[in-house]
């Protein structure tokens, strides 16, 4: 039943259960207080009330004793009043009486006869005091004093005797009777009345002849005898009469009152002992209790958490076989229900777990000893970064010393094209405050493009290279230096860009090439001459040759005439070749001119199909030409790209056997210009190909059926397209090598942008 | 004068080529003064009489270049329209354009033409100046 109840349930019944305990312990100690009040304190209040009047009554008594009766002057009581001491005695003698029935009638009902009797004894000593006080006091007001009661009387009878005249023998025996009398009354000794009587009996025998004055006698004789014998009912010395009884009766009161009142006051002691000590047994087994509620219930929850933290334990160490076997149906139970479901699906996962962590071990231990590796490195290059802290310095100080002292300008500025570095050879080949100067060019060394005009700041190649975001070279940087010299810089920038790709400084290298310029200018010029030297004899063979042939010189015989043809044949392929060595002497000095204007392909194409359409037909081929309808003109050189088309259809012409078929397609894509020039000849052989446009290439299979040829051509083409942002691309296969799907024959596709070649103000063109 | 074989002046320093010209217009019925320096030349055509139909000039001379030869040439407004052939070696645009400026007729490269091509060009030079003087009134 209990173990089925909620740990709320459990713990609410216990607490009632303890609160219930006490509430009894409450209700007994209420009653038990009750009885002190209901018993022990009235019966305690009685009794002192009392002792209280009974003191009071002995007060009273004394106070009557001492007051009205030893000092009696003027005193009302003897002259018939009442004493106000004797009232209140009165009065409280009858609160004893009535306190001490109070008492039997409260012995009696507890059946208390010991007490019953003790109260009885009380009483009647108390009727006995009560009897003898009221006797003195009547016997006193009997006496009386001075001029009242028998006192009174007796001082009247001597009064009346001494002032009578008497012999001296009278008087003597009067003074003598007085004083026997004043003697008794201090002493109470009866030695004295006896004397007193004896003077007397001498006064009467001397007065027998005065019948007055004997009688007087007589008076003061019985007055006298009756306070005597009063004084004598009362007891004066205290022992004897009225007196002795009454201190004799009344020491018998006041014991047993007292006793009765530490026997009550005893009861009350007892009773709270009883409660003290019940309250303290009851309170031990109440604790008693509590405690082993409190060590149960803290079991009922304890057992079950320690038994779940020790399976908790054991599931940490990895033993998931651990499971909690609790069957109270408490919210404990429930948990340990929960607890089990749940290392239930941490096992089910644990066995995955530990297959993922198999695979992911045998991984991460394959990544230790990379990291190891790793480390090892790094400990080493750390090593060594240390060790080479100081040589870091050297060559830190090493590449400032390069940086300030190569011969190479160099300056890193930013996007504004501010300096942020600029070394001193930038400093003495573009004159101080280059990068200070910025959009004014008008500064210490005047800086002008070669033909002398003022560069715009937006062409430098830094503000290039800021624009376009790419590195920029260009050679015509020209500067005036204040001695006259004139120096041609080479400037290259180049874009610095963060990670995000932006530009946030550009470093630009600016190189003196004004010697380089002159030894290129001089080669140039010394191949130029020299070529131009060639000619002059060259003309001489070429036309004297002519003349021979022509007969200009007399008739010759077949064979001298097929000679001197020879001589004029290979003249004229000495004199292509000056001209193809010097055309490529120019593209390479990058002097070239390059003059574009618009330009129609077709015409051009037309014009040069013209002029090799001898050659065509002496070959028998047939050369078709296709021009897209709405080609526009293009922005061309059309030296240059004349030359390119020449060269591409002289080679198909040469290398297509006779009969062949020579075609040239001009198309549009995109915004490129697209020139096709194929032929069905005979194709150049795959492992020849990478070497198409070397200088002097010319392919081993028609080197043997095309001996005329200076292996330029292509080299030429290939550098006047590329200068011009064109492309240049080409198939080709022999008969031996063609694919099924392929002809056998060469194609060369070039493309031009729509846009344009760009203008050069160069040195020479083609064909000087 | 059109009755009379035209007259050709030919300004050459290479005395081969000299040879070969003057070898070739001869045949081709032309009369022939060759002149193998510049200043031959300016020297004739100060002391003859009949002028040359037209000359025949190579750029670059031992004593002076076709230029200065072209400039004195127009100096004088009785040689002044002598068409003038340069056949050179080098063909620079800019030397061609000068020339050309000055009045030449045409600017040739020695090597690619065959002497019978450049007697055709001197022939129709001559008949082209004729049809001009014929007619100078209308100009």
């Amino acid at each position: 039943m209990f173990k089925n109840l909620r740990i709320r349930q459990k713990l609410l019944l216990s607490f009632g259960f303890l609160t219930f305990l006490i509430l009894v312990l409450g209700l007994f100690m209420v009653h038990y207080l009750n009885t002190i009040k209901q018993d022990d304190l009235p019966l305690r209040l009685t009794i002192i009330q009392a002792q209280t009047a009974l003191a009071e009554m002995r007060n009273n008594e004394k106070d009557f004793l001492s007051t009205d009766v030893v000092e009696y002057y003027n005193q009302p009581f003897f002259k018939g009043g009442k004493s106000e001491n004797v009232d209140n005695w009165s009065n409280n003698y009858k609160i004893v009486s009535e306190k001490l029935i109070v008492l039997e009638n409260y012995y009696k009902n507890k059946k208390d006869t010991y007490n019953v009797n003790q109260i009885n004894d009380v009483k009647t000593h108390l009727k006995e005091y009560h009897d003898k006080f009221l006797l003195i006091v009547t016997n006193y007001q009997k006496r009386g004093f001075k001029d009242f009661g028998l006192e009174g009387e007796m001082r009247t009878a001597i009064h009346a005797i001494e002032k009578s005249p008497l012999s001296p023998e009278v008087t003597a025996l009067m003074l003598n009777a007085r004083r026997n009398e004043k003697d008794f009354f201090l002493r109470h000794d009866l030695a004295e009345a006896q004397k007193f009587a004896a003077t007397t009996a001498k006064l009467k025998t001397a007065l027998a002849g005065n019948p007055q004055l004997l009688s007087q006698v007589d008076t003061y004789i019985q007055k006298f005898n009756q306070i005597v014998e009063i004084h004598q009912v009362i007891g004066l010395t205290g022992t004897t009469g009225a007196l002795g009884d009454m201190n004799t009766a009344i020491v018998q009161v006041e014991p047993p009152l007292s006793a009765l009142s530490d026997a009550a006051i005893k009861h009350t002691d007892n009773d709270i002992n009883y409660i003290t000590q019940t309250i303290l047994i009851l309170a031990s087994l109440f604790f008693i209790i509590a405690i082993i509620f409190g060590i149960n219930i803290s079991q009922l929850l304890s057992k079950p958490l320690q038994q779940m933290q020790k399976a908790a334990e054991e599931i940490t160490k990895g033993n998931l076989g651990q499971r909690i076997a609790i069957d109270s149906k408490d919210e404990l139970g429930l948990l340990a229900v929960s607890f089990n479901r749940m290392v239930d699906a941490l096992q089910q996962s644990r066995m995955t777990l530990e297959q993922d962590v198999q695979t992911k071990t045998h991984e991460i231990s394959e990544k230790v000893v990379d990291l190891e590796n790793t480390k090892k490195a790094m400990v080493n290059i750390m090593e060594d970064m240390q060790t080479d802290e100081e040589a870091m310095k050297e060559q830190k100080n090493l590449l400032d010393t390069v940086v300030h002292n190569i011969p190479l300008g160099i300056a890193l500025t930013d996007p504004g094209g501010q300096a942020i570095l600029v070394n001193e050879a930038q400093t003495t080949l573009l004159g101080p405050g280059f990068f200070r100067l910025r959009e004014n060019m008008e500064q210490l060394y005047k800086v002008t493009k070669p033909d002398g005009s003022a560069y715009p700041y937006e062409e430098l190649t830094f503000a290039v290279a800021h624009r376009e975001g790419k590195a920029v070279t260009k050679d015509d940087l020209t500067v005036q230096h204040p001695d006259g010299r004139k120096i041609t810089i080479r400037s290259t920038s180049a874009p610095i860009k963060n990670q995000q790709g932006q530009i946030i400084s550009i470093i630009s290298v600016f190189e003196d090439i004004t010697k380089e310029r002159d030894i290129d200018r001089m080669k140039t010029e010394f191949i130029s001459l020299a070529s131009h030297q060639l000619r002059t004899p060259l003309s001489a063979i070429k036309w004297f040759s002519e003349m021979l042939v022509g007969g200009d010189a007399g008739e010759l015989t077949p064979e001298q005439k097929d000679f001197a043809q020879n001589i004029s044949d290979s003249t004229q392929r000495m004199i292509d070749l000056v001209n193809a060595l010097l055309n490529v002497s120019r593209m390479e000095s990058g002097r070239i001119v390059v003059d574009p204007k618009p330009t129609d392909l077709k015409e051009l194409i037309d014009t040069l199909v013209k002029e090799l359409q001898v050659k065509i037909n002496d070959r028998q081929q047939t050369l078709i030409v296709s021009v897209h309808q709405d080609l526009p003109k293009i922005n061309v050189d059309a030296k240059l790209i004349r030359q390119v088309y020449m060269n591409l259809l002289t080679n198909a012409i040469k290398y297509t056997p006779k009969g062949g078929e020579i075609s040239v397609f001009i198309s549009k894509k995109d915004n490129d210009v697209i020139s096709q020039v194929s032929d069905n000849g005979y194709g150049i052989p795959k492992f020849e190909q990478t070497k198409m446009f070397q200088k002097f290439f010319r392919a081993t299979n028609i080197i043997k059926i095309e001996t005329d040829g200076t292996g330029l051509g292509l080299y030429l083409i290939k550098a006047i397209i590329e200068s011009s942002k064109g492309r240049l691309w080409f198939e080709s296969f022999t008969k031996e090598e063609v694919p099924a799907d392929k002809k056998a024959g060469t194609t060369f596709w070039f493309s031009l942008p729509m846009s344009g070649m760009e203008a050069k103000k160069g040195e020479v063109t083609l064909d000087e | 004068m059109s009755a009379q074989n035209p007259t050709i002046m030919v300004v050459e320093d290479e005395t081969l080529l000299l040879q070969a010209i003057t070898k070739k217009l001869k045949l081709s019925n032309m009369d022939v003064l060759s002149c193998s320096s510049g200043q031959q030349a300016v020297d004739y055509l100060n002391n003859i009489e009949e002028l040359p139909d037209a000359v025949w000039l190579d750029y670059y001379l031992k004593d002076m270049n076709g230029l200065a030869f072209m400039q004195k040439l127009k100096e004088n407004p009785r040689w002044e329209n002598i068409p003038v052939l340069v056949v050179s070696n080098s063909a620079s645009p800019e030397k061609v354009s000068t020339m050309l400026g000055l009045g030449a007729k045409k600017y040739i490269l020695k090597a690619e033409y065959r002497l019978d091509q450049i007697i055709e060009l001197i022939k129709e030079f001559i008949k082209e100046n004729e049809t001009n003087k014929a007619e100078p009134q209308t100009n």
